[in-house]
């Protein structure tokens, strides 16, 4: 069993890629919709994977990377849920310690197993 | 000498003087109306005309002999019907005066000369300041001063054009000739300054700042926008002055590097330059810079032009920021709807009567479009903007066609339609394209030959080269494009059939997409059928634009 945290500011969207990841019954997914609350979260039980989403008020993505990346050791591994697709952006956010890049909006159905995919 | 020459010589002077005083007239242009700066040159070669009758030296007892005929012909010439009337009116006034046998011929000659003078002033109306008008004119004045000649007595003829004849016709004709050479000179000057007035005020008032400077950077003009520009008091404060007066050293060095490359290698630069003015202002310049040469082709100097795009930079940055945000803001409740939709219809909730599930799929195809359209639109503000870089690779073609059809597997399966290859260039293909758009044009092409397929057909991936082109065509066995939409075909939001838009869900934006790209990789895209059952789309490349984009690996 994996544990998921999905992290997104939008509380619909938190809710449908709860449904769509159920889809697996590896997952456990677990939501945050901050990077205040990841954080706190991570307190109690570091996940085994975070999907992070990009554009998010106060804490973006990058900054809630950043943080992650100082407050755990081993890092778990980290995909990114973003809008931003173009290559130039892809490739920054590899280049930061990403494993992957999921293009928003993302497919309800197909999500659970591009996530399988990605992380292997 | 005699007197005969002495006389005309006297009346040479007169001309000159009289030249003079004409410029001094010309000259009030400003502040005296043409009709009675007309006035003027006619009175005042009246006067000269008068003086030279009257005064003139007297050789024989009825004739007189004199410069007449160069003064009517230049007053007629240069100042038209008003001016010959008075000043030919004058002379013969004096000649009457005068009296004797010789008044009939002398009358005659005054007629003559001015209807000559008028003649060409009309013929040349527009062309007065050309050397070749005058000698035409001094000749014309000639010859109609041997015509005067005829109403001489018979008997007196020969006898007076051997003793006045050289004298009289050689200074008339020079008199003639450099009276109006020098008017001429005069009037091409006073348009000259007044076309040059004309342009310094067009160039004072351009919002765009001009300058031009000479070989060693120093300000030789500029208008009142380069010296707002530059913090200068006025534009003559710029005079003499060169840019290390007004910027810091690092900067005057740089546009002095910049001159001197347009002034040694004599081509215009276009520069897109921020400037940091010693004020503090960030400013964004388009400077267009392009050396100055004098009438014999050298280079004595470089004018530049400076426009503010500070501006339209600002504006660039915030469509960019407005796109980003609408591209946010859209895309992110329709992930909802579009993810709830999906899951609902996927009975992610539990089996659905059958009435609910179908308000679902029309919810669910309807949210997609609107994601499509979003998409395509946001697309083609990115292509059009120039927002996207087309960096373009060597593709195999071959490759990506085979990368595109991959993509289709499973791709509405009810239709059964099969992709095939045909390629007939006997070799690979590569060309330099950005890979990503070109597999966004194909992915279009695809998508819409298979769309538009009858059920169990195929899709033809076609590969041929002609001397001039690569063509890349898609062909289906679809019904095609209706001959009076057929202009139409690549322009956005044109569907050849509204309904098709819903039933295949296209957002009429694809083909304008695919246009744009292939004309921005430097390739064409066409419609065509053939043999009346096919439908054909094509992307054609050039085969021969440069070498190094196109090459032919023949397989060893």
């Amino acid at each position: 069993m994996l544990t998921v945290l999905f992290v997104d500011d939008d509380p619909d969207i938190r809710f449908i890629a709860e449904m769509s990841l159920g889809f697996d019954p590896g997952f456990r997914v677990r939501l945050a919709g901050s990077g205040a609350e990841v954080l706190e979260c991570v307190q109690d039980e570091v996940p085994d994977l975070i999907l992070l989403d990009m554009m998010m008020p106060e804490m973006d993505g990058c900054d809630t990377f950043a943080a992650l990346k100082d407050k755990l050791d081993p890092m778990p591994p980290v995909i990114f849920v973003t809008a931003r697709t173009r290559s130039e952006d892809v490739t920054r956010l590899i280049e930061l310690g990403a494993v992957g890049v999921i293009p928003k909006p993302f497919d309800p159905l197909q999500f659970a197993a591009l996530v399988r995919g990605i992380i292997g | 000498m005699s007197p005969t020459w002495t006389g005309l010589f006297g009346n040479l002077a007169l001309v000159s003087v009289l030249v003079l005083l004409w410029g001094f007239i010309s000259e009030q242009s400003h502040i005296i109306p043409r009709l009675m700066r007309r006035i003027g040159y006619g009175l005042l070669c009246g006067a000269f005309c008068y003086i030279v009758i009257a005064y003139g030296t007297q050789i024989l007892p009825d004739f007189k002999f004199d410069l007449r005929h160069a003064l009517l012909g230049v007053a007629s010439y240069f100042g038209g019907p008003i001016s010959a009337l008075i000043a030919g009116s004058m002379a013969s006034f004096a000649r009457l005066e005068v009296g004797g046998a010789g008044t009939q011929p002398g009358l005659i000659g005054i007629a003559i000369s001015t209807s000559v003078g008028l003649v060409m002033h009309y013929a040349t109306r527009r062309r007065q300041h050309l050397i070749s008008s005058h000698v035409l004119l001094s000749c014309a004045l000639m010859f109609g001063l041997g015509l005067s000649f005829v109403a001489v007595p018979a008997e007196l003829r020969l006898d007076l054009l051997r003793s006045v004849g050289l004298p009289l016709f050689g200074l008339n004709f020079v008199a003639t000739l450099v009276a109006t050479i020098l008017i001429g000179r005069q009037l091409h000057q006073r348009d000259t300054v007044q076309i040059n007035r004309i342009y310094a005020r067009m160039v004072q008032e351009l919002p765009e700042c001009l300058n031009a400077k000479d070989r060693d950077g120093r300000f030789i003009a500029a208008n009142s926008a380069t010296a707002r520009l530059m913090r200068a008091t006025s534009a003559d404060d710029l005079i003499g002055k060169t840019d290390f007066d007004f910027f810091p050293a690092d900067i005057a060095e740089q546009f002095r590097k910049n001159e001197l490359d347009v002034m040694n290698n004599q081509t215009s630069a276009w520069i897109d330059q921020q400037v940091l003015f010693p004020d503090g202002k960030l400013i964004w310049l388009s400077t267009l810079k392009a050396p100055l040469y004098d009438q014999s082709g050298r280079v004595i100097g470089l004018i530049t032009r400076n426009r503010d795009i500070s501006e339209q930079h600002k504006l660039d940055e915030m469509k960019d920021q407005f796109v980003s945000t609408i591209n946010h803001e859209l895309r992110t409740p329709l992930t909802s709807i579009n993810g709830a939709l999906a899951l609902l219809a996927a009975g992610a909730a539990g089996p659905l009567p059958e009435p609910v599930r179908r308000l679902v799929d029309v919810g669910h195809s309807n949210a997609r479009q609107l994601l499509n359209l979003i998409n395509d639109v946001l697309d083609l503000e990115k292509i059009e903007s120039g927002s996207v870089a087309f960096d373009p690779s060597p593709v195999v073609l071959q490759d990506a066609l085979k990368d595109a059809a991959f993509g289709f597997e499973g791709y509405l399966p009810e239709k059964n339609v099969r992709l095939r290859m045909r390629d007939q260039t006997g070799g690979k293909i590569t060309i330099n394209v950005e890979p990503l758009r070109l597999q966004q044009v194909l992915h279009n092409l695809i998508s819409n030959a298979i769309k538009f397929s009858p059920k169990d057909s195929e899709v033809v991936l076609e590969l041929t080269r002609d001397a001039a082109e690569i063509h890349l065509a898609i062909l289906d066995e679809g019904p095609g494009v209706p001959p009076e939409f057929e202009s139409r075909l690549f322009k956005r939001f044109e569907q050849a059939d509204g309904s098709s838009r819903r039933r295949m869900g296209g957002t009429g934006l694809g083909l304008h997409i695919a246009k744009e790209i292939a004309e921005r990789s430097g390739g064409r895209i066409w419609y065509s059928r053939r043999d009346g059952r096919v439908t054909a789309f094509t992307l054609s490349f050039p085969a021969t634009t440069s070498k190094a984009a196109v090459r032919t690996e023949h397989p060893k």
